[in-house]
This record gives structure tokens, sequence and C-alpha cells, in this order.
């Protein structure tokens, strides 16, 4: 095989594997929440850790710019209920393609969220939620995406 | 395993096939290896509406160079870009090109018409979806903009944003 088609070869590979698919890059992970243990009638804390790939920025829940997506933990319902959800403080940073500063979050991030066990919450049930966040880096940006959360519940 | 994940590895064994079989490489080929980018590969084709509803076909601006920017409301690095393309129709327009916007915005005209008429774009604006990106390739990141030359082939693609001078070098090189 020519050196030709080994590199193309090569370059073609790794660049389809990045980017077979538009939204198929992730450019943030949730480490999965471990069990929580419930009490009924009582509150909770719920800690979702968030990791950005190095060189990106997901904007946070508030972006000081109307056309950006925040980034937004949701909660299904049932089991329990959603007393809040607890943003960390952004970064507040400059990038080429934006002359104003921009509210992001970037390196590794927790979000808590204030649960509620009503009653008749049972042991084994799981909650389940998902973020949604929209990642860019210093000069492109990726399509918005969510990650599906579970967290199984501990009486 | 996803079907774009198949497509790669048939990919790369065809090609890996090709290259054992002979050394058989197109002047073209040569020519753009020698300038460090990929040959120059047909655009694929499609037909999508403005805000009008007029139709805009791909292979129907063959004879002009294009360059075929995707991009969102959502992204701050497509919206740089902008004035520089209204900037790039207004001076290369009469000179045969043209620029062509395809939003990728999930939430399409509810919230592309809005920006555009803000903007009062002096080109063609469509909205597009995740199959025409996946018909381009190469797409994992918006902008991504397409340089396509009068014969409807791809000559350069961008993704990110890049120096203005970048795309009116090769805009110029290509009228």
């Amino acid at each position: 095989m020519s050196r030709f088609c080994k590199l193309v070869l090569a370059g073609s590979l790794a660049t389809l594997v990045l980017s077979a698919q538009f939204r198929g890059f992730q450019a943030a992970s949730v480490a999965p929440p471990p069990p929580v243990a419930v009490k009924a009638g009582a509150e909770t804390r719920v800690p979702v850790t968030v990791r950005v790939r190095p060189g990106y920025h997901i904007n946070s829940s508030k972006p000081n710019e109307d056309y950006l997506i925040p980034t937004a933990l949701t909660w299904d319902a049932a089991p329990l209920e959603v007393v809040r959800v607890e943003y960390p403080e952004a970064e507040t940073v400059t990038y080429d393609f934006s002359p104003k500063p921009l509210s992001v979050y970037s390196g590794e991030i927790e979000i808590v969220t204030v649960l509620r066990a009503p009653a008749g919450a049972k042991p084994g049930e799981t909650i389940s939620g998902r973020l949604h966040y929209q990642a860019c880096n210093n000069k492109a940006c990726l399509a918005p995406t969510s990650v599906e959360i579970s967290v199984p519940l501990e009486h | 395993m996803n079907r774009s994940f198949l497509s790669v590895a048939l990919l790369a064994a065809l090609f890996t096939f090709g290259c054992s079989q002979s050394s058989v490489s197109t002047e073209k080929a040569e020519a753009a290896q020698a300038a460090g980018k990929d040959a120059p590969k047909a655009a694929p084709d499609f037909t999508l509406t403005d805000a009008d509803g007029n139709e805009i076909t791909l292979s129907k601006l063959k004879g002009q160079v294009v360059l075929l920017n995707f991009w969102a409301t959502w992204c701050g690095p497509c919206k740089i870009e902008m004035p520089w393309f209204i900037d790039f129709q207004r001076k290369y327009k009469d000179r045969g090109f043209t620029v062509v916007a395809v939003s990728l915005d999930e939430e399409g005209w509810d919230v592309v018409r809005p920006y555009a008429e803000e903007m009062q774009f002096n080109f063609p604006v469509v909205v597009g979806n995740d199959e025409l990106a996946e018909k381009f390739g190469d797409m994992y990141a918006l902008p991504t903009t397409f340089v396509i030359n009068k014969q409807g082939e791809i000559v350069d693609t961008h993704t990110g944003l890049v120096d203005r001078t970048v795309y009116e070098e090769e805009i110029e090189s290509l009228l």
C-alpha cells in the first residue's frame, strides 16, 4: 500500500470515527450518580457530576446571550418531588467568537438536585432525568444534546 | 453498532482493498495531495426552500463558485462569519459567486426567520436537517463551510471559525 493510501486511510478513519454523525460527538459526560438514600417526607440532595472535555465549554444555566442554549437538568415527575436544582457558579470567559464575555461551565462541575420523597416512595425505584446542554470550543459549536440520567433510590 | 460505524468500516475496507490493488491516482488527487488537501469530490445535491418558498437546488448552481455554509442560530462562531458572507455576496456575486447558508436549527424557520430578517441576508438561506448533514459527511461541528468550484466539486472544507482572508483567497482563486 502506498504511503499516500496509508495516510488517507488513517486520516479518513480518524475523521469519520470522530465525525460520523453531526450529533454523535459528545463534549460532556455525566458520571453515573450513586444510589441515593431517601426518607419519606425529608429532603435529599442528589449531586450530578458533569465532566466537560478539555478545550470545550457548555453554556451555563443562565447564559448572557438570548441565542445561547442553557444547560438544564430536568427530572421526570415520579417518584420524587423536585424541590429545586442548584447549578454551580459559572465562569465568565471571552472567546474568539464573542466580543462579549459568556457565562459558561468547563472542566468538572456538580449540579445538585434537592428532592423530597413522598410517604409512599419505595426502595428499588429509580428517578430519571436528563441533562440538556450545548457545547462549543473557541472556534466551533456542537449540536445541542441530552444525556439520560438514572438514580437508584435507597431507604 | 450503528449504521455510520458500519459505513466507516466498509469505506475503510474498500479503500484498503483499492489501495492494495494499484497505485492509480488522478492528476487532481495528486495535485490536491501536493496542496495538502483532499481531492475534489462532487458535492451532494439537495433541494430546499428558502423563507419565501423558493426552491434552492445546489446542482443548479453549477457554473458558480459556491460557499455552502452550515450554521445554526445557537452557534456563536457562525454569527461572526455571517457579516463576512454578506460582504462576499455583495463583492463577488456579479463574478459568478454565491453563498448558500443551510441552518441546522431543529426549530426551523421559527428561529431562523427572525435572525434572517435581522441580518437582511443577501444570499439564499435554507433550513436543512441531520440527514443532509450526513450526506456531506465530515461534519461534527458548526460552522462547517464547503467551498465548491464551478464544476460543483467540493475543493475545501472548513470546520469552525477560520480567518476571513482564507475564504477570500479561495473565492478569488476559483473565480
